[in-house]
Parts: C-alpha cells; structure tokens; sequence
C-alpha cells in the first residue's frame, strides 16, 4: 500500500469519525451570531450514543423497505467518503468516472428514504418525501453537473484529478471558473442537506418541514443511523466545496506510484491540514449564511438551484472561453 | 518597481461585470440595480487603463477619473434621485420573471461567447477578450428593457447597455481618441438626464410607473 | 466656417434661456435661422476648407443635407415665430382626451430648436463617423423636449417612445462604429482614422466579416433613426404628436442625417467591394418600409400620423434608390432633398388645419377650401407631390429610381410602383375629401394673422416644383458628386479630401439607351462604360 493510499485511508477515517462534528459547528456558529451560548458542539454524539443503546420501534404498517433507509443511508455515505478526494491525498477509491458513483449512492439514499417515508402510511410524510423528491430532481442534475465539468476540464474523469489537487497558478488563472463553480457547489450543499433557505433542520412544524418530516417515524438505532448519515452527507459536501477553494501550491506531492516524493512531506501535511480546515470553514459558511437568511418560501426553493444552476453554467462558460 | 497580481486584472473586471449583469437581471428591488450598475460603473472607468495602449500618464488617468465620476457616481445619482421621485407604488410583475431573466441572460452569454469564437482573433486581441463580456452587458440590457415594466427599469436597461457598449470600445481608447468616447460620454449623460426628466413626467401623469399603462398612442 | 456654422446656433440657445423676453428671443431664433442659411448657401458658392484633420468637411452630400436643413429650419423658423405667438399662455384644454395641458416653457423650446439645428449641423459637415453618431444622438436628447412642447400624456408618451428607441437604436450604431474601427485595424497597435476617407482608402483590407457585421449594426441603428420598417414604431407618435413646425424638422431635416449615417456606411462598404452584401439588404429593408408605409397609409384616419407613415415609405425608397446604386442612387439623393421639401411643407399645413379645426381626424376635416383656401389649395399640391406626381421634383427622382431598378431587379421594380400607386390612391383621396365638402357647423373663416404660416410652406412647395421643372447645374452637380461609388471609382474616392464635388459628374453618368445588363454586372460594367 503506497503513502498516498494509506495518507488517504487515514483521512477517510478521521472524517468517520469527525463527520458528526460539522453540524455541530453550524449550531456553534449559529449560536454565538444570535448571541447565544448554544447546544454542545458535540451535542450530536451524546444523541446518537443515546439513540443507540435504545430499542427500534417500528409502525405497524411498515415494511422491509422502511428498515431499509437507515442502512442504506450510512452505505451512502460511507461510499461516497471512499470516492471523495482529500485535497492532493486524493481519494481512496477513485477510478474513471467516480463523480457519477458519488451522484449516484447519494440518489439511492434519497430513494430508500423517500420509500421508508412513504411507507409509514402518514399523509404528512408522503408530502414530505414527495418534496424531497422534486427539489433533488432540480438539485441532482446541478450536482452532476458541476462535478462533470470539473472532470472534464481536468480531462481525466475522477474526482481527485477533477477538484483534488487544483495547481495554484492555475487556480489563480481561472479564479472565476473555481469561485463560480465553488459557488454552485455550496448552494447544492445548502439545498441537498436540508440547510437554511431551503430547508429549515430545526424547525417543529411539519407542514414546512421536507428532510426531517421523513424521519418522524424512525426511532432509536435507525434514527442514529440516520442522523449520521445525514452528518457524512453534510461532511462529503463540505469537502467538495474545500476542494474548490484551497488550491495546491508547488508541484505534485506523490509521484506516479503514490510514493511520497522527496522533501514534500511538511507541504504534504500543510496542504491536508488546509483541506480539512477549509471544510471547517464551509462549515462556518453554513453557519454564517444560516443566521443572516430566513428560509424561503416553498415555491421559492427552486430558485436556489436555478442559482446554482447559473453559477455552474457560468463556471462551464468560462472554461470554454478560454479552451 | 514592478509589481504583478497573482490573476489577471481584466479578466477578473471582466468577470464582475458579467456578475453584475446577472444579478442586476435578478434584482428585484431598484436600489439594489442602482449600485449595480453605479459598480459597473466604476469598473468603466477604469477600463481604459486595463486597455493600457497608450501607457499610464496624467492626461490617461484624468480622463479616466472623469469617465468613472461619471459613470459609477453621476448617472447613479440621476437614478437614485429619480427613483425618490416617483410614487412609492408597487413594482409590476415583469413580463418575464426574474429567473427566467437571469436564464436568460447566461444563454446571451453562452451567445456572445459563441459570437466571439466565430469572429475570430482580431488585430487588436484586446477586442476579442472584451467582445463576450461588452456584448453579454449589451444584451442583458436590453433584456432589461424589454422584459420590465417599471419605466425606470427601461432606462437601467439603456444605462447597461451602454456600459456594454463602453466596454466594447475600451480596447480602442487610446490618448488620441479619449475625447471622443468622453464626448460620446457627455451625450449619454444628456440622453439620461432627459429620460429621468421624461420618467418624473410620465410618472404624475400616468399616475403609474407601468409602462402597459402609458401605451395610449397606436394605429 | 465649418466651426462657425456649427456654433452659431449653439451660443444662440445659450443666449436663447438668458432671454427673458418672449419676442427678443423669437428675433434671435429666426434671425440665426437666417444668418444659418446664408451661411449654408455661401458654403454652397464656395466650399469651405476641411477643418479638424478632416474630420469636418462638407462634400456633396453633406452640402446637401447641410442647406437642406437650413433652409427647412429657416422656414420652421418664421412659422415658429407666429405659431409661439398664437399659443395661448397658461392653461387649457386638450382637445383629444380634454385633459389639461400647458406648454413647456418657450426658453427651453427655443433653446432646443437651436440645439436641434447645431447637432444636424455637425451630423451634415463630419465626415468621422464618431461624430456624424454624436451630432445623430445629440440631435435625439434634444428634439426629444420639443416633442414634449405641449405638455399632456400623448406627446409625453411619444417623446419617450421616440427618445428610447432611438437612443438604443443609436447605441447600435455606435457598436457598428466599434466594429468598423476593429474591421480596419490590421494591427494591434495601428491607430486607424475614422473619418471617411481613412476609412475608404482602408476599406479594401479591412476583414471582411466584420465589417459585414458593422455595416448591419450601423444600417439597424440609422435605420431606426429614420424610420425603417421593423425599427418605425416611434415615428408616426412622435410626428402626429409634436408641434408641426418640430414635425416638419424632424420628417425634413433629422430623417436626412440618419440617411447620411447609412449613407456614409454603405459608401465604406462600397470602398470594400462589398456591395453584393449591402445591396440586397438595403432594398429589402426598403421593400419592407414602403410596404409598411403603404399599408398603414390606407385607411389612416389621422392626417399627421398619414404624413408621418408617408415618411416611412420615402425612407425605404431612399434605402431602395441606395440598394439599386448607380442613377437610382443619384435619384435617391434627389428624392431626399424633394421629400425633405414636400414633407416640410405639408406638416406645416397641417399645423394650419389643426390649428383651425382642432381635430387631427381627416372625416371630421372636411370643406377646408372654404375655410382655409390659400391652405387647402397648397395641402392638395403638397399631397400630389408627395405622392411622386409629374411637375414636382420627386416625380423625376422617383422615375430615375424605377429606371435603375428596372435593370436591377424587373419584380422589385413592379412591386415598387404597385405600392407608389397604394400610396397615391391611398393619400388623394382623403386628400380630396378635405379640400371638398362644406365645413362642419360652427366654425368660422380664421382672421389671417400669420401669412408667414402660408407663405413659408408655400415657398417650400414652389422650390420643389421649380426643381422638378429645372435642375440648377450647380445642384446636379451635387448629385453627381454624392451618388456613392462603386467599386470602379474607389480610387477616385481615394483622392476626395472631401472637399466638395469637383467636376467628375460625368463618369457616373449611365448613358440612356444602354442595354439591360444582369444585376451582378451592374456595378462595375455599367459605369465603366459611362467613363469611357
């Protein structure tokens, strides 16, 4: 195993294990705008501790389908963490085409948990998940957009050569096409994990709500489980916005075989710890843009990926100007 | 001393502008238009001197300032005092909406950036790397003035229109023909002037800042 | 001189607001309108020097325009001076919609009737194409407030009407200027003239795409300026709603500057050897404003908006005449000077019969040769002018263009008279039913207070008959002189430091009798054979 995959692996399980951090560090953020102290950053392992050691209760009525979300909800995850790049460490398993794996798991979670939604019976969770289903039909196509013409600008169809280590002449070269399609990925971000304009996480009322109102029926393991799934949702999208914006000065860090090249050990370890920072900052941006904006209306939502949609065509403009 | 940004200065303005156009197509509120177009404004001004044909000197940098005074803080200020005379009355809806607008305004971007790769490299290459930008600005213009009814949003549309049409021209502002574009300048102004004038009059006599409303004359 | 004609009415509308009162200043306009014209017509004894490297000069064309403005402002001019006298201060209703309505202030209106002259002054004598665009636009910021003299919705609304379209059609003009600049430059760095005869001499190595692109930016945005069909939807509100005096220079003098942007820019496209590109589309844009003009001419209920949709159709046979090239462009420019003539006139007159029926419908205009004979009497002529009847001049003009089309194109030409029959039919016979008929009760016989409202557009009526029955050498020369080159004579162009028509009138001459040649011949073998 070469040092870059093992580099690589050790990220992959350092974001396992700090996913749930993040939206701890909105609620933070959040907290100390409005002038709050706030719940405990990490407020959200003590839950899922305590979700765990519960028992699962499940509706009379419900299927396989509805024990189904959970789990597949977490594989999501899990699997779109392996593909996802970790600055120049670049990804665990990537391999030509990857973008649309990623795209994709994350569309199969949805579906499982639309399903599990849908199958509880309740009126008020079909709505839900019938919403859920017509914001990500606008926001998925916008996803694979930005992640396509990031690919395809590096000419090599993985993530990590896409958005994993951008030079940073180049980044500076085309700051426009970065920022635009940085932009768009962040507005993806918000709308995709149910954040602020879009979707409001903390809201009671189950008339507005979309992501949360899907989950009213799960309870215990399976709550926990999506909560975290939700959490690595949040964490691989906060990663994918770094990316765009952190950009690597010097040269390559590993050569062709993955082996760690002379003297670029320090910058090697700079550069990861930027990308991580970085999706902190994302994170923070969350945060940010959380206490400044009130949520839209309903009918407004798809604004933000026809937003989104505009940033990124923008971003695909710019690039064919200058090809 | 020479000093060098880690990006390219015209392009970045030019980016900004076309994010100008963009967000002033989505803008719904007229004040937050008027500081756009005062920012493009500003960003004119300064475009001779990314042209950077005849060198930096006093006379160049003078007549840059004025084009910017002009440009980001005159015609502004004709709007903004336009805009506080007329009846606070709600906006119409646009005939096309706001979104709709914006998609809009990328195709004409995608258009212009087509238009310019089927032109060509020109002599002066300056002009190839403004021509999508300028002509992006134009068209968004005009989208503004067909797609609103607000009267005031009419002359926005002309105002951007212009600053295309400035931009457009940037690349052949040199020393000697500076008074040219400045004249051209002072006739814009003029043309605002009477149109802000034109909107106070219609606004009292319309009762309305609809312009379905002012369609008395026809065959 | 070139300075002088230029500033003379801009320090009198200077003067014009620091006048107070009202008669002093009627003096002052009407006797710079005067002092323009005799200025004007010595320009046409002697040509003045170019002025400003060349970019200011008057040759043939643009001596032409230039007296035709002035003369037409001289007439406005005296008929303005009894017109702001006969309007009453104050108060009063309209007569449309019975709103109340006052006049601007008449400073302002004097100041920009002058202004108005000083702009097409500059758009005649430039011979650089970014002033000829700022004389242009200039003349719009400030005809604009003339539209607006009385100050009710109608002609608030075809002010804005006018000075919106048109600004951003003059706004495509000037991107059509940034592209000729660009078409020519070969280098990146070269800094290449943009008057007229930089431009012609470079035009051969310019690029041709764009400048193929220039030429139709430059041809949408004069042509919205002067009517042309698609871009018109302004001028009919602006001349049917403006004082007729303002209609009468914007129909006689402003329409002739936009002509000359077009005009100059199909000259450059010439020098390039690209008329087989410039042609057809000026004939079919003139195609579609005779079309358009005559269509809306049948069946006009408004005689002013009939007057101003009669100019649309005379715009697109002057974009026509231009198209055809060779005698009918010699024509086209004769045609100009004839409409600009008649259409004056009439918009006058029809300020006479507004001012005594109140009513700009032609069914309640009825009996006017008892009311208003010496008007009436001069409103039929004018109307059988401007509809291309024999003595007036616009019949030889309109005759020569037919020739040249006939051997251009047979169906254009069959099409062009069919609609100059649809005009004729359709403006006499309005024309007749308000000169017959007894007047509708209640109105009395006007006392004559103002011979100058008869006499000046009977003056202009009579010119244009004398031109039909005569050409003055010096005027034919004029025409020759302004005929656009073909690619033939580019070099002869070459050599025109626009310093007026010398005597080459000849080489454009077309023998009569010369066989029918096909279209693409044209150009060249039609006027070579003239030169030998």
């Amino acid at each position: 195993m070469s040092a870059r995959l093992l580099c690589a692996f050790a990220a992959f399980g350092f974001s396992l294990l700090f996913a749930p951090l993040a939206p701890g560090i909105i609620n933070r953020v959040k907290a100390v705008i409005a002038g709050r102290q706030g719940r405990p950053l990490l407020l959200l392992y003590y839950d899922l501790r305590r979700l765990l050691r519960k028992e699962a209760l499940y509706p009379r009525c419900s299927t396989f389908f509805f024990r189904l979300a959970p789990a597949a909800g977490v594989c999501a995850g899990v699997t779109a963490l392996l593909l996802v790049p970790f600055g120049p460490l670049g990804s665990c398993a990537g391999f030509s085409g990857d973008f649309v794996l990623v795209a994709g798991v994350f569309a199969v979670a949805r579906f499982t948990l639309m399903t599990a939604a849908v199958d509880t019976g309740s009126a008020f969770e079909g709505m839900g998940a019938a919403r859920e289903a017509f914001f990500s039909s606008l926001a998925e196509p916008v996803l694979l957009f930005c992640l396509a013409v990031l690919c395809f600008r590096a000419g090599v169809y993985s993530l990590a050569a896409g958005m994993g280590s951008i030079p940073a002449a180049a980044w500076f070269n085309d700051a426009t096409f970065y920022l635009t399609t940085g932009a768009a990925l962040f507005l993806v971000l918000l709308q995709e994990n149910c954040r602020l304009p879009a979707d409001d996480p903390d809201t009671h009322l189950e008339l507005t709500m979309i992501h949360e109102v899907m989950i009213l029926d799960h309870s215990g393991p399976d709550l926990a489980f999506l909560e975290y799934a939700s959490a690595l949702k949040l964490w691989t999208f906060c990663l994918l916005t770094a990316d765009m914006f952190v950009p690597l000065a010097g040269g390559p860090l590993f050569d062709a075989q993955g082996a760690l090249l002379p003297g670029a050990g320090g910058r090697a370890a700079c550069s990861v710890a930027l990308t991580f920072a970085g999706a902190v900052a994302v994170a923070v941006l969350v945060g940010l843009v959380e206490s400044v904006t009130a949520r839209f209306r309903m009918e407004r939502v798809p604004q933000i990926c026809a937003l989104a949609g505009g940033f990124i065509c923008l971003a695909a403009l710019a690039y064919w100007r200058t090809s | 001393m020479t000093f060098s940004l880690p990006f390219d200065p015209l392009y970045t303005a030019l980016s900004i502008v076309v994010m100008s156009d963009l967000a002033l197509l989505g803008a719904e509120r007229p004040r937050l238009c008027i500081r756009l177009i005062a920012m493009q404004g500003l960003l004119m001004g300064l475009m001779p001197l990314a042209a950077g044909k005849s060198g930096v000197n006093l006379y160049v940098l003078g007549v840059c300032a004025v084009f910017a005074v002009i440009k980001g803080m005159v015609l502004p200020w004709l709007l903004r005092r336009t805009l506080h005379r007329l009846p606070p009355l709600a906006a119409p809806a646009p005939y096309v909406g706001h979104a709709a607008c914006v998609v809009l305004g990328i195709f004409g971007l995608t258009l212009s950036i087509w238009l310019g790769r089927r032109m060509g490299i020109a002599a002066n290459p300056l002009f190839s790397e403004v021509f999508p930008a300028g002509m992006a600005t134009m068209i968004a213009g005009i989208l503004l003035m067909v797609t609103r009814r607000e009267i005031l949003s009419q002359m926005f549309g002309y105002l951007v229109m212009e600053n295309g049409i400035f931009l457009l021209g940037s690349p052949m502002a040199e020393q000697s023909s500076l008074w040219l574009e400045l004249t051209v300048l002072l006739d814009i102004l003029g043309a605002a002037f009477v149109m802000g004038i034109a909107v106070h009059h219609m606004s009292r006599a319309f009762d309305a800042v609809d312009a379905d409303h002012i369609a008395s004359l026809r065959d | 001189m070139i300075y002088l004609l230029i500033c003379l009415p801009l320090a009198a509308a200077l003067a014009s607001w620091f006048i107070l009162e009202d008669r002093r200043r009627r003096v002052l306009l009407t006797g710079t309108a005067g002092l323009e014209l005799l200025l004007a017509l010595s320009c046409l004894v002697q040509p003045p020097e170019p002025v400003a490297g060349g970019a200011l000069a008057l040759d043939s064309i643009g001596l032409l325009v230039l007296t035709l403005t002035c003369t037409l402002f001289f007439a406005a001019a005296l008929y303005a001076a009894g017109y702001l006298q006969s309007e009453p201060a104050g108060e009063r209703r309209d007569f449309v919609h019975g709103l109340h309505f006052t006049n601007a202030p008449e400073a302002t209106f004097t100041a920009c009737l002058l202004l108005f002259l000083s702009s097409s002054v500059l758009a005649a004598a430039s011979r650089h194409f970014g002033l000829l665009w700022i004389g242009i636009e200039t003349t719009t910021v400030v005809s604009a407030p003339l539209i607006y003299f009385h100050r009710h919705r109608r002609s608030l609304e075809a002010a804005w009407k006018y000075l919106l379209l048109c600004s951003v059609g003059i706004a495509m003009a000037l991107v059509g200027n940034l592209l000729l600049d660009i078409a020519v430059q070969s280098t990146a760095n070269e800094t290449v003239g943009m008057t007229l005869s930089d431009l012609v001499a470079a035009a051969p190595g310019a690029h041709q795409g764009r400048l193929k692109a220039a030429y139709v930016f430059l041809l949408i945005g004069y042509g919205t300026k002067m009517g042309i069909a698609p871009m018109h939807t302004w001028l009919p509100d602006a001349h049917s709603e403006a004082p007729s005096l303002v209609s009468a220079l914007l129909s006689g003098a402003l329409l002739n500057c936009a002509f000359l942007g077009i005009f100059r820019a199909t000259e450059v496209t010439a020098a390039a050897g690209l008329t087989d590109f410039s042609d057809p589309l000026l004939i079919t844009f003139g195609i579609l404003s005779m079309t358009t003009g005559a269509l809306f001419i049948v069946g006009q209920g408004d005689y002013k908006r009939m007057l101003a949709y009669s100019g649309v159709e005379h715009m697109g046979i002057l974009l026509l005449a231009l198209g055809t090239g060779g005698e009918a462009a010699k024509g086209g420019v004769l045609h100009m000077a004839g409409h600009s003539l008649v259409k004056a006139a009439l918009f006058l007159l029809a300020g006479n019969i507004l001012a005594c029926y109140r009513t700009k419908i032609m069914h309640d205009v009825t009996g006017m040769r008892r009311l208003l004979p010496a008007t009436s009497a001069l409103w039929t002529a004018g109307i059988i002018a401007v509809c291309g009847s024999p003595p007036f001049v616009l019949f030889a003009s309109e005759f020569s263009i037919l020739e040249g089309l006939l051997r251009r194109s047979p169906p254009a030409a069959v099409y062009y008279l069919f609609l100059l029959g649809v005009v004729f039919v359709g403006m006499m016979l309005p024309a007749q039913r308000m000169y017959a008929g007894a007047p509708p009760p209640g109105l009395e016989r006007p006392e004559r207070k103002r011979s100058f409202s008869v006499l000046t557009p009977a003056c202009l009526i009579v010119s244009a008959l004398l031109l039909g029955l005569y050409m003055p050498a010096r005027l034919d020369g004029l025409l020759c002189g302004a005929a656009p080159s073909r690619p033939a004579q580019a070099a002869g162009y070459i050599r025109d430091d626009g310093a007026g028509a010398g005597p080459r009138d000849d080489i454009f001459r077309v023998r009569p009798g010369l066989p029918a040649l096909d279209p693409n011949a044209m150009h060249t073998g039609a006027v070579d054979d003239g030169a030998q």
